[in-house]
């Protein structure tokens, strides 16, 4: 048991620190517009990577350090911490790269990890459906064997980052007769390829980071499957149970930031002629959500040195997401509860520019329950594969 | 960066679950309720393991985190027992000046001398400034306590009283013998049959110049400690009682079903699970804190015990929902955790006294940020 870090995660913390003094961005210089943004972000990543700050944990052969998971935890704590860009390139490296290290042949590897480092490549996941999505395994998306290559037909939803992708990540039915779960292939589809339409939906909060993604008719030559014919079902898993350790406490950074501006907007906004602060329910308010988030870093730490023993992440992840799930909300409803009548404001007027900021964070987090895999999955999960409860009915 | 438990840690919890499977079978807590009960046995078997100095010595390979193991397997198996005031009393003394020291430190370590805390008063559970028991110097260089003491644990069998009093307007402990001459002790059946627990009156009882602790300092310190083993203790009581209704839910047979298999109910059990995790979580790194003394040590104490007050009693009265019926009778055990978190709640805090806190906390330093910003734009 120890709190402190050891000498290889402070070295690492140090690296960032000095990298970030050199190369952070100021606030005001990411563009707010799409495009540009995207641009700007690529352009962030890249600069991590040539530092070899991206994905440490991965093998060195591939551009990482073969660091420990505690150590990717330091790099991104640290950039969380100092409010650095997130990195565009999350699907790939979170979602995809996982599986490709861990199941991909030597070409696979090298044509594309390092891409996904360097955001050369942005990458989407094509899973969801728009009639499957909690229940991923009725998908209906088909690629049709044609000895040389396949030829993939159907819609895939909630696709992030769909307009800027390079590739996707497609679970497909490659066996029509199989049983719903033996059928599915894990296809790497070029998003530049023929037959692919992408629309992009834009969500309540009037971004449009996801798309709505159609397959009319796309070849996929044979070499781009992923792990073996009909076992996409199993790598869509281990996709799904990856180490979310370094995420969520990433993500953690994000909200403790998050929440100590909105603390600090307490003590500025008046509720009632006072302080929203010395208002005993804001307060209260404000300490469940200071509560759950400090609990999520606590529940991460002891989760991810779990993971580290066993050597490998499981269904215990389900865990972490709901204390996320939780966190995350809390923080949105203290939002609310801190601004009062500015929680309805129009965002036009600069005065309201904080009020903007807690409309956006509080419909955003709305979403936490539900990406990622439900809450009610995530529980149905932890129901049947650790507490040992039979299947449900 | 870890929070695994360490072998050492590992294997004093195993031993933990072997000492109390003897001592302290599933029947015990209802022979208190019922109104036998006695675990001296088990006390003589914890002072012969040596197990009242459990992470005291900062070089033992057990730290905060092993006091916590323990006070976890003392609540999953709802043990009558003095640890925690030990450990707290004998942390209490570690901080005095030599005489206490020489007097009570060794006794304390070896579990000869059972020492009781007795703090909580009428409406406050844990008076910082001492409350409304006043000590009173006397003319032999000695103190005079006078004052009444609630919800003391074990306070029949206590050889001795660790007590929180104002002295001069500040807090300080006194080591007062549970002498008749000198204190009054009077059952008071509280809420959880398990502890036993007494009123204890002061009357101008005396107390020596070798048994008192005046260091402010001491009492914010053996605070988070006993908040946080308090908090362990909770844990392991809820995870126990959640665990005998994970195993109802498997055998208990409704619509043709185990009604383990019905999402209403499954869902009920995750997250009362999530609840004892993340608790869980949270004692350790609060332990280990402690231990590493970090800058957010008192902090991590606070929500260890604001959090766990809350999950500890959500996941018994989630246990009691899938138990149905049966669970809210007598014969059943659960309400013997339930008594038992609840307890837990009330001693070195609840959620709302932490929670209050937490919230002091959180504005000044929202107040402090704010200052430093203006002041730099200024």
């Amino acid at each position: 048991m120890r709190l402190s870090l050891n000498d290889a995660e402070l070295r690492i913390r140090d690296e960032v620190r000095a990298f970030l003094a050199e190369n952070l961005p100021a606030a005001d210089e990411i563009p707010a517009e799409l495009d540009t943004r995207v641009a700007f972000l690529r352009e962030w990543q890249r600069k991590l990577f040539e530092a070899r700050l991206v994905n440490v944990t991965w093998p060195e052969d591939v551009g990482g350090r073969g660091a420990t998971l505690m150590e990717q935890i330091v790099v991104n704590q640290e950039l969380a911490r100092a409010g650095a860009p997130p990195l565009i390139g999350e699907v790939g490296l979170e979602v995809v790269g996982p599986t490709i290290v861990a199941q991909g042949t030597p070409e696979q590897r090298i044509a594309y990890l390092k891409r996904i480092l360097s955001a050369e490549d942005i990458w989407c996941q094509g899973f969801s459906e728009p009639n499957a999505g909690s229940d991923l395994a009725s998908l209906r998306t088909r690629a049709d064997d044609h000895g040389g290559h396949f030829v993939v037909h159907g819609q895939k939803t909630w696709t992030s980052w769909a307009q800027y992708a390079s590739w996707c990540a497609v679970l497909a039915r490659t066996d029509q007769d199989a049983p719903a779960h033996r059928g599915i292939s894990y296809l790497i589809v070029d998003m530049r390829a023929p037959g692919i339409d992408v629309r992009p939906l834009v969500q309540m909060t009037g971004e449009a980071e996801f798309s709505e993604v159609y397959f009319d008719g796309v070849v996929v030559p044979r070499e781009n499957v992923l792990g073996e014919l009909n076992s996409g079902w199993k790598l869509a898993m281990h996709t799904l149970t990856n180490e979310r350790g370094p995420v969520v406490l990433s993500h953690q950074v994000k909200l403790r930031v998050a929440l100590d501006a909105l603390a600090s907007d307490a003590v500025r906004h008046a509720r009632d002629g006072a302080a929203a602060i010395e208002n005993p329910h804001v307060r209260a308010s404000l300490v469940r959500a200071h509560v759950a988030v400090e609990v999520l870093r606590y529940h991460a730490y002891r989760s991810t040195g779990a993971a580290i023993a066993r050597g490998a992440a499981g269904v215990e992840t389900s865990v972490d997401k709901l204390q996320m799930t939780a966190a995350d909300k809390l923080v949105g409803d203290a939002a609310l509860d801190v601004l009062g009548t500015l929680a309805v404001s129009q965002a036009a007027a600069p005065e309201d520019a904080d009020a903007h900021r807690w409309q956006h964070l509080y419909l955003r987090t709305r979403a936490s329950s539900i990406y990622g895999g439900t809450s009610q999955i995530q529980k149905s999960i932890i129901a049947e594969r650790i507490l040992g409860l039979p299947r449900s009915r | 960066m870890d929070l695994e438990l360490t072998p050492e840690q590992n294997e004093l919890r195993s031993l933990a679950v072997d000492l109390l499977a003897r001592h302290a079978p599933r029947e015990r807590p209802r022979a208190y309720l019922e109104g036998g009960g006695d675990a001296r046995a088990l006390w003589r078997e914890l002072a012969e393991l040596g197990w009242y100095a459990v992470g005291l010595d900062e070089d033992d390979a057990f730290g905060a985190p092993g006091l916590c193991v323990l006070a976890e397997q003392v609540g999953r198996a709802l043990a009558p027992t003095l640890l925690i005031d030990v450990a707290v009393a004998a942390r209490i003394v570690a901080a005095g000046g030599e005489a206490v020291r020489t007097a009570w430190l060794d006794r304390l370590q070896t579990g000869e001398a059972l020492v009781a805390l007795a703090v909580a008063e009428a409406d406050r559970q844990w008076p910082f400034d001492g409350g409304e028991t006043i000590a009173t110097r006397d003319a032999s260089g000695g103190f005079r306590l006078s004052g009444t003491k609630l919800h003391v644990h074990h306070g029949a069998y206590a050889a001795a009283f660790c007590v929180l009093a104002s002295l001069d307007g500040e807090p300080a402990f006194f080591l007062v013998p549970a002498d008749p001459a000198d204190v009054e002790v009077v059952p008071a059946h509280g809420l959880d049959p398990t502890a036993r627990s007494v009123r204890l009156v002061l009357d101008e009882a005396t107390v020596g110049i070798d048994s008192a602790v005046v260091a402010a300092d001491a009492v914010e310190r053996t605070f988070a400690l006993g908040a946080v083993a308090t908090a362990a203790e909770a844990v392991g009581a809820a995870s126990a009682c959640l665990d005998l209704a994970i195993a109802y839910a498997k055998d208990r047979v409704q619509f043709g079903a185990q009604i383990g298999a019905f999402q209403a109910v499954q869902h009920i059990l995750a997250e009362a699970h999530v609840l004892r995790e993340t608790a869980w979580s949270a004692v350790l790194y609060a332990a280990a804190a402690l231990d590493e003394e970090t800058d957010d040590a008192q902090e991590a104490s606070t929500i260890a015990k604001a959090y766990t007050a809350r999950a500890a009693r959500a996941t018994v009265e989630s246990a009691l929902q899938v138990f149905g019926g049966i669970g809210f009778t007598w014969e059943h055990d659960l309400h013997l955790y339930l008594r038992r978190v609840v307890a837990s709640e009330q001693r070195f805090g609840d959620a709302l006294l932490h929670e209050q806190r937490l919230g002091a906390q959180l504005a000044a330093r929202a107040e402090e940020r704010l200052a430093e910003t203006t002041g730099r734009s200024v």
